[in-house]
């Protein structure tokens, strides 16, 4: 009806409301600002956890990889040794249970294509690599995508270090570490092999390199003084894993001692070369707090083989070749500062056959190469936060600087240590806490890139999420390959999920502090301010926004908090 | 829903955190500009807005408090007169509109299955005009009128509806925007009468804080308290959302209308939802089996 005949009936509202600038009545609006997982923070690596799986759940696997590689050169390692801190600190853990992280990152790391982005570099410098393990091929990595010039060294015939020669292939199999070798390999690094650099000739590194980057692990293995020591059939662990060959004639009753990842794969290697064997771990730690991975436990125990806690050696018996192990019964306590364990010796005693023991109580640096002042009495490097030795140009990582042994944590010292040579290089000093998640000292490279959007230091807990509109979901289960079957040979023991079961892990996940685009703060909104610019994208109108909150409290991923407006609006 | 699809403006003068602003955006836009709403007395009267003033963006008839169906059968009739039948009509009224005052009228339009869509928007209380307790207030709450809490049951509202065999009466919740919507379009599709009642919460009667209108109305959906489900017919029921059984302590306790309540009462009101949550998957079954 034409304005105005209506008029002559009944009286018509052709005003708009919108000169009502409601957005007065309160002080508040919400700003949206993306948080970090606690998963995330947890991780050495600082991998974007919510992020990859978020990409994941909208089914680009691409993207969801080339997350992870931003932060991580080795998601298909990670995903199958990392002791996932991330898991242990999954929000989910207080709904139902924890979200499969390891296993949806083992899922990407062998899944398909990526392209890995290199910033440009005006003034790219030399950089030396001592050691081609975790440490020393991710601090290559970071550098090579910053642009710098890397030649790493090493020792053996193969580079990987502990990846390729600590590991068996039951649980990390030598094609994965191919593969993701190639990943740094594929950005051009120069690679010396069987070269051993020792004492003097590292520190001569410094004349022809700008920065020396030294990570080359700990190789020697930690010899107990015991009587009887010198005994045929006795072993240490990581010189067995790296050649099982040197194991030779025949065993009928082996002991493993040690209560790390070592003496497992130690105990399993011999169970795969020796199946009519007896093996046995005795281990100074109880069987329920032993230090190595729990899967890897569970694993030993499931192909028959016992573990003894409780016990340390005193002495081992024998002509010339040994024949059996005195121990003595002992507690262990753990200082809660330095995490370093003292053994308390107990009345009981034990006497056990064997005619093999594999010695598995911990590495120390080749005493070929600890020498000078970057040393500690106790062979270690010391370094700083950043990496950075007490000697100009000398930064190091992984196993030598004595922290966690383990390939994540070694790979993040490579990681941490790229970001400061590249940082020095160019003269800029960035706070180490700029770039670190939340409370923890995990980094992100992506900030450091100026690519994070997220507050890196917002770390959200389940307490923040709205899961009244999650279900309960059980997790997926792991397959692994039956014990019978998986002692005939080296093939890998835990299987990858498939597609079906990872579409529903990924589902699982909370997006904790990153937005999942559910749009239920735009639905939601009674005052038309939040305004969708794009599915996920949203804008918020403050001269409307009447601050009640809805949007920031109903948010499943606490992405918005309600903050006072700008206009400094009148308080109702 | 989109940008475009926004049919309800902004500077509209309902409270801060008001459920039923949000129930109205996501009807209207679902059901899009050919619309021409009916509103009576209510608090979307309210937000509607007064003489000048329009918050909306489509034709809408203030109509008189007992007649939102009636209204709206005379509307629906004359469009189909002029032949203009992509038109939808609405009728927006609240749970005092609907349970107590406008029954006698809804009740004859629904016998006539006359062609339009009912939404009931459901606060629980008369609280435009000041808390008063209406049929639709649940035992037991708070309001001015009944101080020491209602002692009379909320009326079965949907029962009433099913029983005039209307072609579709489904419930919803602000909580579930997205079923809420679906529930729209699937009453878009169809003709005769459609109802739909949308639990919308009121944080200035159920006496909560602002931010607890979403919490709330999904709380209302999981706890059992106000189910999510359509019938179609009068006879085929169907849950259009599992609730997870929560307690419905969890729901009481973050309103103040509630807060007088004790241990007794809210274990009384448990097994009342449980009850009705039986005879609710009776019907659903009864259906399955048929």
């Amino acid at each position: 009806m034409k304005q105005g005949l209506l008029e002559e009936i009944m009286p018509v509202s052709r005003v708009s409301t919108e000169i009502q600038k409601t957005g007065l009545w309160g002080k508040l609006k919400p700003l949206y600002e993306e948080g970090v997982g606690p998963c995330r923070e947890a991780c050495p690596m600082g991998t974007d956890i919510p992020l990859f799986i978020f990409y994941m759940k909208q089914g680009d696997l691409i993207r969801a990889k080339e997350t992870i590689l931003i932060e991580n050169p080795f998601p298909g390692i990670c995903g199958r040794v990392c002791y996932h801190p991330c898991q242990e600190s999954c929000n989910r853990k207080e709904y139902d249970s924890g979200i499969l992280i390891r296993s949806i990152e083992r899922y990407l790391g062998d899944y398909g294509s990526y392209h890995i982005p290199i910033s440009e570099n005006k003034n790219p410098k030399k950089v030396a690599i001592v050691g081609s393990g975790p440490a020393g091929l991710s601090c290559a990595y970071f550098l090579l995508r910053l642009g710098h010039k890397v030649t790493i060294y090493e020792r053996e015939r193969e580079i990987g270090g502990l990846l390729r020669y600590g590991i068996p292939s039951y649980r990390l199999p030598k094609d994965v570490v191919e593969r993701e070798i190639q990943r740094v390999l594929a950005l051009n690094p120069e690679i010396i092999k069987e070269k051993e650099l020792k004492g003097d000739s590292i520190y001569s590194l410094s004349r022809s390199f700008d920065y020396v980057f030294l990570a080359p692990g700990l190789w020697e293995a930690k010899k107990i003084g015991l009587r009887g020591s010198e005994k045929k059939g006795i072993y240490y662990g990581l010189e067995f894993l790296r050649n099982t060959n040197s194991i030779n004639g025949e065993i009928r009753k082996a002991i493993v001692i040690g209560g790390g990842d070592v003496a497992m794969d130690a105990a399993r290697t011999l169970k795969r070369l020796r199946p009519h064997a007896e093996i046995r771990i005795f281990a100074p730690e109880k069987v329920d707090s032993l230090p190595a991975l729990r899967e890897n436990v569970e694993e030993t125990l499931e192909e028959g083989i016992e573990i003894v806690g409780g016990f340390l050696p005193t002495s081992f018996e024998g002509k010339e070749r040994l024949e059996g192990i005195s121990f003595q019964a002992t507690d262990v306590k753990k200082d809660l500062h330095t995490g370093e364990l003292t053994f308390i010796p107990k009345d009981e005693k034990r006497e056990e056959i064997a005619d093999t023991v594999v010695i598995c109580v911990g590495q120390k640096a080749h005493s070929d190469i600890v020498k000078g002042e970057i040393f500690d009495a106790r062979g270690f490097v010391v370094v700083d936060g950043k990496g950075k030795t007490k000697l100009d140009k000398f930064f190091a990582g992984g196993d030598i600087i004595g922290q966690k042994a383990s390939v994540s944590d070694a790979l993040a010292s490579g990681k941490k240590a790229a970001i400061f040579i590249d940082m020095e290089s160019k003269g800029l000093e960035i706070p180490l806490e700029d770039l670190t998640l939340g409370e923890k000292n995990s980094v992100s490279f992506a900030k450091y890139l100026n690519l994070e959007k997220k507050n890196i230091k917002k770390v959200i807990s389940f307490s923040q999420l709205n899961t009244l509109v999650i279900e309960k979901e059980p997790e997926a289960k792991v397959k692994k390959v039956a014990p019978e079957e998986r002692l005939k040979d080296f093939r890998e023991v835990t299987q990858t999920l498939d597609e079906k079961e990872i579409t529903k892990e990924v589902n699982r996940c909370l997006s904790c502090g990153q937005c999942k685009k559910c749009d239920l703060c735009y639905y939601l909104c009674p005052d038309v301010s939040v305004i969708r610019r794009e599915i996920g994208l949203y804008e918020v109108n403050e001269t409307y926004c009447k601050s009640c909150g809805i949007c920031a409290r109903t948010c499943p991923s606490h992405i918005i908090e309600m903050v006072e407006k700008d206009g400094g609006a009148i308080i109702r | 829903m989109d940008t475009r699809d926004e049919l309800l403006r902004q500077g509209h003068l309902a409270c801060p955190g008001c459920g039923l602003a949000v129930a109205m955006r996501l009807v209207l836009s679902v059901l899009g500009q050919k619309t021409i709403v009916v509103i009576i007395p209510s608090c979307e009267a309210v937000i509607s807005a007064t003489y000048p003033l329009s918050a909306l963006k489509v034709p809408a008839f203030h109509s008189a408090f007992v007649i939102a169906g009636a209204t709206a059968s005379g509307i629906s009739r004359a469009l189909k007169i002029r032949g203009e039948d992509d038109i939808t009509v609405l009728a927006f009224a609240g749970d005092g509109g609907t349970y107590d005052i406008g029954l006698q009228s809804l009740s004859g339009a629904a016998e006539r299955n006359e062609d339009f869509i009912y939404v009931c928007l459901d606060n629980e209380a008369y609280m435009n005009t000041g808390i008063q307790a209406s049929s639709s207030t649940p035992y037991c709450s708070w309001t001015i009128t009944t101080p020491k809490g209602k002692r009379e049951k909320k009326k079965k509202l949907m029962d009433i509806i099913v029983a005039h065999s209307v072609p579709y009466a489904a419930t919803a919740t602000i909580g579930y925007p997205e079923d809420l919507m679906e529930k729209v379009k699937k009453a878009k599709a169809l003709r005769g009468t459609r109802f739909i009642h949308i639990l919308a919460p009121c944080p200035t009667g159920w006496r909560m804080k602002e931010d607890l209108t979403g919490i709330v109305s999904i709380l209302a959906s999981e706890t059992k308290v106000f189910p999510l489900y359509e019938v179609y017919d009068g006879e085929i029921y169907k849950i259009t959302k599992m609730p997870k059984g929560l307690p419905v302590r969890d729901y009481l306790s973050i309103q103040g209308r509630f807060s007088h309540l004790k241990d007794e009462d809210i274990e009384e009101i448990q097994r009342n939802v449980d009850r009705e949550w039986e005879r609710l998957m009776y019907l659903v079954k009864r259906n399955e089996k048929a």
